[in-house]
């Protein structure tokens, strides 16, 4: 990011003399959202005249040194924070850390230079405190309304609300944005009483998403809200995490739960707590990729957990298959719902394999694979030109 | 799935695209391209996905830089025949800019202004941005006896754009080649002399060193 920041010191109207970026704030500042997650949003929105416009689909640019892909200016508005977050870097008692703020024409400047090299969708504000909620909202929000109206930007912007921020201030941050988020962090108070003291789970957290849920019956928020949740630092279970999860789908209307596996940092409470693995992660999502693409139900889903609660590192998909499949099913009369709970198969090839059966029936595993279908893992699921693939190691490991 | 204009425009950009793909591409609804398991219905889909790939790959990892306060330029080498599609995404994304995307042999310039696409084909990078800084300095000046003179050269070859002959047949009609559909072909001085956004009364000026080379 620092990188990027050197090759961004000009402006909308050239070079920028005199008006050097503050690396080390840049590089502080961006490190900072570390377990801030962001992926793709599913706005669309491009005017006459306006600058910029935000794609459909996935946002894809650059890669991270962990390997994760970044296409958005992720960065906290400051790392200033009064809270005590087990995990987090920028808690206040956390060693030695320097604080760093922006101010929002310095962030609107950052941000277009990256916008207009190509290097970045848009922008994701995340924030420490600062000294108070609603005076650090108010700058993150003068920031993104500076983006807006002063240089007509039209890229992607999703903006974190901060615990405890007033409802006016949510407003406004939902009229700016593309995506607003309020983090969980815990999937619940007990659990949050143990990651972060000074965090109020029903107050902070759950009341401001429930704002969000009100004003988007006025104010449209073309990519939602979302929320995440820190994996394993809390000692939770992965059923837990689950039915928390159930909740903010059902009943606050989320659209997306980001989760982010713990990583102890130095200098934090948490230094010497273990690191959870990143399959953990892994696995938590594709549950959540089970229940809201592939709309299975809470009790199929149960099939995936443990007795005692947790995921095992293993595709849920077949564990849940498994569990419910009675014999191999035949992809010529297989409905929608059949197919997609087969291992090797999505929503996508599911579709396919229903156009492809109104030409003539489906008699070859090399026909499935041309559709899409993940032959090998699918095989024992299947019964094709009358006879089920690799019946064998069907219910084996 | 891809609407079959989709398609088209991606199979037509394939650099191993014939006009009797082309044919049998027309003759496929979408569902039948989602679906198939014909040999030849599967490679028009690979092929149309490869093409869309290497777009949004481009689009993603492209890295712009300004010259002047009129034009970004960004470096690429595309596979199939994208050039357009992607200077054409850039200059509506930042309306009133000049778009100049190329390599060393060839280089494709977009301008979105006043709810119009305009283009340009023409040849290495560094050729038509030193054409257009040519032409800046020139409108700068002023002087329209020196701009007439200026601008003859660059005039020249732009009409001579090396992609304009090329094509025939299906391909070059879909794409609308020469002059047609989304796209004017326009010389370059015709382009800058479009409203931009640079602030009133301000000079352009272009640093020589900004211009890259080869």
């Amino acid at each position: 990011m620092a990188r990027l920041a050197t090759e961004s010191c000009f402006d909308s109207v050239g070079p920028a003399p005199g008006r050097a970026i503050d690396l080390a704030k840049v590089e502080a500042l961006g490190r900072g959202t570390k377990y801030d997650l962001c992926t793709s949003s599913a706005a669309k929105r491009q005017g006459e005249d306006a600058l910029g416009s935000a794609l459909r689909g996935g946002l894809c640019h650059s890669f991270t040194g962990s390997g994760r892909c970044v296409s958005l200016f992720k960065t906290l508005y400051t790392n200033a924070c009064p809270h005590d977050c087990g995990y987090c870097p920028n808690a206040s008692i956390s060693a030695g850390k320097k604080i760093f703020s922006y101010d929002p024409e310095e962030l609107v400047r950052i941000t277009l230079a990256l916008y207009r090299e190509n290097r970045i969708e848009g922008l994701f504000l995340s924030s420490g405190i600062g000294r108070d909620e609603n005076e650090t909202m108010e700058e993150m929000i003068e920031a993104v309304r500076l983006l807006r109206s002063a240089h007509h930007f039209r890229g992607y912007v999703h903006l974190k609300i901060l615990p405890g921020s007033s409802k006016e201030h949510v407003r406004e941050a939902m009229e700016l944005a593309d995506r607003v988020s309020v983090n969980l962090e815990a999937p619940s108070s007990a659990r949050m009483a143990e990651l972060c003291p000074s965090k109020e789970y029903e107050r902070d957290i759950l009341a401001r998403q429930r704002y969000i849920q009100d004003i988007s019956r006025y104010v449209a928020l073309p990519a939602g809200q979302t929320t995440q949740m820190v994996v394993g630092a809390a000692g939770e279970t992965d059923r837990e995490i689950f039915d928390r999860l159930l909740l903010e789908y059902d009943v606050l209307n989320l659209k997306r739960v980001y989760f982010s596996a713990f990583t102890p940092l130095a200098g934090t409470a948490f230094e010497d707590r273990e690191k959870a693995p990143a399959w953990r992660e892994h696995r938590l999502y594709q549950i959540d990729w089970l229940y809201r693409i592939y709309k299975l139900d809470e009790g199929e889903i149960t099939a995936a957990f443990d007795d005692s609660g947790y995921l095992p590192d293993g595709d849920p998909k077949v564990a849940i298959a498994r569990a419910s499949f009675e014999e191999p099913i035949d992809p010529n009369g297989a409905s929608f719902a059949e197919l997609i709970r087969v291992p090797g198969i999505g929503p996508k090839t599911a579709r396919r394999i229903l156009l492809c059966r109104k030409n003539g029936r489906i008699e070859r595993m090399r026909d499935l694979a041309a559709l899409g279908v993940a032959a090998r893992r699918a095989g024992p699921f299947l019964k094709v030109g009358g006879k089920a693939a690799a019946t064998l190691d069907r219910w084996g490991v | 799935m891809m609407r079959t204009g989709e398609l088209l425009r991606h199979l037509a950009a394939h650099r191993n695209s014939t006009d009797r793909l082309m044919a049998r591409a027309r003759t496929l609804s979408p569902e039948e391209v989602e679906a198939s398991t014909d040999p030849e219905v599967l490679r028009i889909r690979r092929m149309a996905l490869a093409v869309r790939g290497e777009v949004c790959r481009m689009r993603g990892f492209i890295r712009l830089r300004p010259l002047g306060e009129r034009v970004l330029w960004g470096r690429i080498s595309p596979h199939h025949d994208v050039g357009f599609e992607i200077s054409d995404f850039f200059a509506r994304r930042f309306p009133g800019k000049l778009i100049v995307l190329g390599d060393g042999r060839r280089s494709w310039t977009s301008l979105y202004s006043e709810g119009a696409l305009h283009r340009q084909i023409g040849d290495g990078l560094s050729s038509t941005l030193a054409d257009i800084s040519r032409i800046m300095d020139l409108l700068a000046e002023g002087s329209e006896e020196e701009k007439g003179d200026g601008v003859t050269g660059a005039d020249e070859k732009a009409e001579k754009g090396r992609d304009g002959g090329e094509r025939t047949g299906e391909r070059a009609a879909f794409r609308g080649e020469g002059g047609g559909r989304d796209g004017e072909i326009r010389p370059l001085e015709r382009l800058l002399s479009k409203p931009g956004r640079a602030p009133e009364g301000r000079r352009e000026t272009v640093q020589r060193s900004d211009i890259p080379a080869g």
